[in-house]
């Protein structure tokens, strides 16, 4: 017999954070990069170098509070948790045990609220690549060092949707607040997930935590294999332990890394080579105001002001770069609903097929702005705006001299219309008689043929008007 | 013409720039004395003779365009622990045989800048763990008129107290940490070995600045010459003698001498006191639980992947295990198994967290004697017999645990000898940055009691 299980989960989220310089040395915190070419004495941990505090991070973590709606700690300290591992040239991690930036927030995600327990600092660790030898592994320290933020949830979480729902409304928060790229894709952003079920009401069952999922879908299938497992075992009365998880992505399935049983003792203490941190109200209180609107407020903005409809005003806020450049292109022209429908449909077709990147756009907000505005006040036709457009990422250019050079510009000269019209009127006696007589479909083909002859002189509602009123005679 | 290989710095300046003797000559005198009596002294890890001569020569040219700085042309000895640049700085440990680094330390650097002259590196306890008074041995055996040491636990007092020397453990962050290879980060300081208190001075000045590479650091925010008070005398000067200091824990010989160095002190002008701290006796012990726990994480980097020794194994766990067996000497593992211990989740209460408490209640109470003393008078090394160690459970830091647990400044200088003819040091502790205060009375004892070293010969 099987009983309503319900999940609870509790989530972690690393997120890298948008510094120059790596957290304790003066090292690039670029992404990627030929391996170890990005470390020096300090981030390798040789003899006698010291961490010395990179402010930045500080400011940045103190933003992620802000929209978190967290409590900011005046003063702020580090720890040491020490572990052996080849990934981490000290030691030991740089963290925040006892006094946590950020602490007690909370976000909101649709109806679910979910507190935000504390955000703190660390230092992330660098890469092996395990896949060149079966007889040694390689060390990559390039991403060693670099600023971390843990942001670690209550366990106010029940569904795999609401997870995937939480950890978009995250990265899109810290996006705004350029505080994290939310690029998961190269590990910007990760999660470990906290899970267990037990029956309404009950208390908690046995958790298990699996580590380092690295894109929504991953959290989402982890999280639904869970549940699966969990049930399983409880439902056929076998034992869980608690125990640390990977997700596999090629099978879909979870597997455990380590039980707590043997969990390490990190030992940690206060690090005695970082001052703690004391931060003013007055300072706090600026890096707060320097917080940009949120994707909640450009929603209200877009469905209110700009009269644009939900679903379109999600798709453009779910994305900073997407928004950002919405707003740009604004700027020059401010016609909110055609500027969203152009983004929505051409630009992210676009970006779909693979064509273009967001991040590397071949032409700026103001041009595509300027095209949509060329299509909406009759300066080109409406239907031209896809070619302008394939134009400017294929080859470039401004929509200005695009359109100049294929001739779309439209003719404001009404006489050539006239004697368009009179020509066609002329060339076709009998659909000219048909029409007369009331048969109304016949105009569709003289105006092809108007159409035609004009093409970018001029537009179907000039062509149109001068026909009909032709026509009447 | 005295030997000049046991002048002061300061002497040695004068020779310098009255042309008596040329930076070369002075190298090439202190190099002979080094590479004679060094391999029995087991004193140096390195004779760096080709670098020597060759900073020798460009500290010649700076003098001779008249641009020299005070430690222009002066040789110097450094410990292993402190990194110098291309030069191995093997810490005293086979985990770092013959490991160059890249980089120098901060306060090596400004010496380089000063246009020093390095003879070579003094050997040192792994890791500066002992705290053993080796980095005595260069000075006092002419190899270099001043070495800069390490101070955790009072090394560098004890070596000036074994060695009848004058050695300073500067405030914490007077001096930058940066290139000290770490054993107990809280405790750590570079600071000098010399002849004299105004040496002592001389080579303060010449090290002491924040540095960005040191967070802990803050340097000499106030410009302050620290060699201002040498040669004032201490008239009105009040000097804390504390009752914990004088009892059973110290050999009557040194108990006396220094009493009587007290006494000499009162005769110039000193004022004494008798004050109290309490806590003295757990000091040790706090500085032991404190800088072991400190160790065990420092020394956990020298794990044998990006540099160093390493040993075998057919994984990542055989591996570090075996080169950090065969990198570390049975006291390091000791200390570092002990660091553990106490920072394991079942003991951390018990032994870190009090061991803190005590440390905050020695501050305090060095806090309050300052409220009316200048600085405080105490013995360097307690000196009794090994057995009677042995009985009383004494931690060779009994004497000069607390101001490293306090931070403070503290000056050990020679106030008499035993009766075997070993000498016997005294230390005064002094308030946080004032440096300049305890330098002056030992400066003023010294004239008194080692006249020779004042004398410059024309």
């Amino acid at each position: 017999m099987s009983t309503k299980l319900i999940p609870t989960i509790g989530l972690e989220i690393h997120a890298e954070l948008l510094t120059n310089s790596k957290v304790f040395c003066g090292c690039s915190a670029e992404f990627g990069g030929t391996p170890n070419s990005r470390c020096c004495p300090g981030c390798s941990a040789f003899p006698g170098t010291l961490p010395v505090l990179n402010k930045k991070a500080v400011e940045l973590i103190i933003k992620a509070g802000a929209v978190m709606n967290c409590e900011i700690s005046r003063l702020t300290s580090w720890d040491r948790k020490n572990y052996f591992y080849p990934d981490l040239p000290k030691a030991y991690q740089i963290s925040q045990l006892n006094a946590p930036a950020c602490t007690n927030g909370c976000v909101e995600v649709g109806d679910l609220e979910v507190r935000i327990k504390q955000i703190h600092l660390e230092e992330d660790a660098g890469k092996l690549i395990h896949d060149q030898s079966p007889k040694y592994s390689l060390a990559d320290y390039n991403r060693g060092g670099m600023c971390l933020i843990e942001i670690v949830t209550e366990p106010d979480i029940h569904s795999a949707d609401e997870a995937c729902a939480f950890v978009e409304k995250i990265r899109a928060m810290l996006q705004y607040a350029d505080v994290c790229s939310g690029k998961m894709e190269q590990g910007a952003l990760r999660c470990d997930v906290n899970i267990s079920l037990a029956e309404e009401n009950a208390p908690l069952g046995v958790r298990a935590e699996i580590k380092n999922l690295n894109s929504i879908r991953s959290i989402a299938r982890a999280i639904e294999y869970e549940i699966y497992r969990q049930t399983e075992a409880i439902n056929n009365n076998q034992p869980l332990v608690q125990e640390t998880r990977r997700f596999n992505d090629a099978t879909g399935e979870t597997f455990a890394m380590r039980t707590k049983e043997n969990a390490h003792d990190y030992r940690y203490f206060p690090d005695p080579d970082i001052p703690a941190v004391a931060l003013t109200d007055s300072e706090i209180e600026a890096i707060f105001a320097s917080v940009p609107e949120m994707p909640e407020k450009r929603y209200a903005r877009y469905t209110g002001e700009y009269g644009i409809s939900a679903h379109e005003a999600e798709i453009l806020t779910g994305n900073k770069l997407l928004s950002d450049f919405f707003e740009a292109a604004l700027k020059e022209y401010d016609n909110p609903k055609a500027v969203c429908a152009f983004t929505l449909t051409e630009l992210l077709r676009r970006v779909n097929l693979g064509e273009i990147e967001l991040e590397a756009l071949p032409f700026s907000a103001a041009d595509f702005g300027l095209l949509v505005k060329y299509g909406y006040t009759d300066k080109i036709n409406r239907g031209d705006m896809k070619e302008v457009l394939r134009e400017m990422i294929e080859n470039g250019g401004s929509p200005e001299s695009i359109c100049e050079e294929k001739g779309l510009f439209i003719s404001e000269d009404l006489s050539l219309v006239e004697s368009v019209v009179d020509e066609v009127i002329k060339n076709n006696p009998n659909p000219v008689e048909q029409y007369r007589a009331g048969e109304q479909k016949v105009f569709g083909f003289l105006m092809g043929q108007a159409s035609k002859e004009l093409k970018g002189k001029a537009t179907p509602a000039v062509i149109k008007e001068t026909l009909e009123r032709k026509l009447r005679g | 013409m005295l030997d000049i290989t046991q002048e002061t710095v300061k002497s040695l300046r004068r020779r310098l720039d009255r042309r008596e003797i040329s930076a070369e000559e002075l190298c090439s005198a202190f190099l002979k004395m080094s590479q004679a009596m060094s391999p029995d002294l087991n004193a140096l890890a390195l004779i760096t003779a080709d670098e020597a001569h060759s900073a020798a020569k460009s500290a010649q040219t700076r003098i001779d365009k008249g641009e020299s700085d005070v430690l222009t042309g002066i040789p110097a000895i450094i410990s292993d622990n402190i990194m110098t640049e291309g030069v191995i700085s093997a810490c005293g440990s086979n985990m770092l045989a013959g490991f160059v680094p890249p980089y120098s330390a901060s306060a090596v650097e400004q010496l380089k800048n000063a246009g020093y002259v390095l003879v070579g590196k003094a050997t040192t306890d792994e890791f500066g763990l002992g705290g053993s008074p080796r980095s005595g041995i260069a000075v006092s055996s002419g190899f270099a008129p001043y070495s800069l040491g390490t101070d955790s636990g009072g090394a560098i007092r004890r070596a000036a107290a074994y060695y009848g020397l004058t050695g300073l453990r500067p405030t914490f962050g007077r001096v930058s940490r940066y290139g000290l290879a770490a054993f107990a980060s809280s405790f750590d300081q570079i600071g000098p070995i010399a002849k004299t208190a105004e040496d002592c001075a001389i080579i303060l000045n010449a090290i002491s600045a924040r540095d960005s590479l040191d967070a802990t650091s803050f340097g000499n925010p106030d410009g302050e010459d620290f060699t201002a008070k040498i040669n004032t005398g201490v008239k009105g000067l009040k000097i804390a003698v504390p009752k914990e200091f004088f009892g059973d824990n110290i050999s009557d010989e040194v108990k006396s001498d220094v009493l009587e160095a007290a006494k000499i002190l009162e005769k110039q002008g000193a004022v004494l006191i008798d004050v109290s701290v309490k806590m003295t006796e757990y000091a040790a012990q706090a500085f032991c639980v404190i800088s072991s726990a400190e160790a065990s994480s420092n020394l956990a980097r020298y794990d044998g992947v990006n540099y160093g020794l390493r040993g075998e194994g057919a994984s990542y766990a055989e591996q570090i295990v075996d080169s950090r067996n065969k990198g570390f000497s049975s006291e390091t593992k000791r200390r570092i198994m002990f660091g553990n211990f106490v920072l394991s989740g079942e003991n951390y209460n018990d032994y870190f967290v009090k061991a803190h408490a005590l440390r905050y209640k020695i501050k305090a109470e060095y806090d309050e004697i300052f409220n009316t003393a200048d600085a405080i008078l105490t013995p360097t090394v307690s000196d009794l017999s090994e057995k009677d160690i042995a009985a009383k459970r004494l931690l060779p830091d009994f004497c000069t645990a607390s101001a490293s647990l306090a931070g403070l400044p503290c000056v050990t200088t020679t106030c008499g000898y035993r009766a075997n003819g070993l000498p016997i040091g005294m230390s005064l502790t002094g308030r946080k940055m004032n440096e300049a205060t305890i330098l002056q009375i030992a400066d003023s004892f010294e004239r008194n009691f080692s006249p020779e070293l004042f004398e410059v010969a024309l």
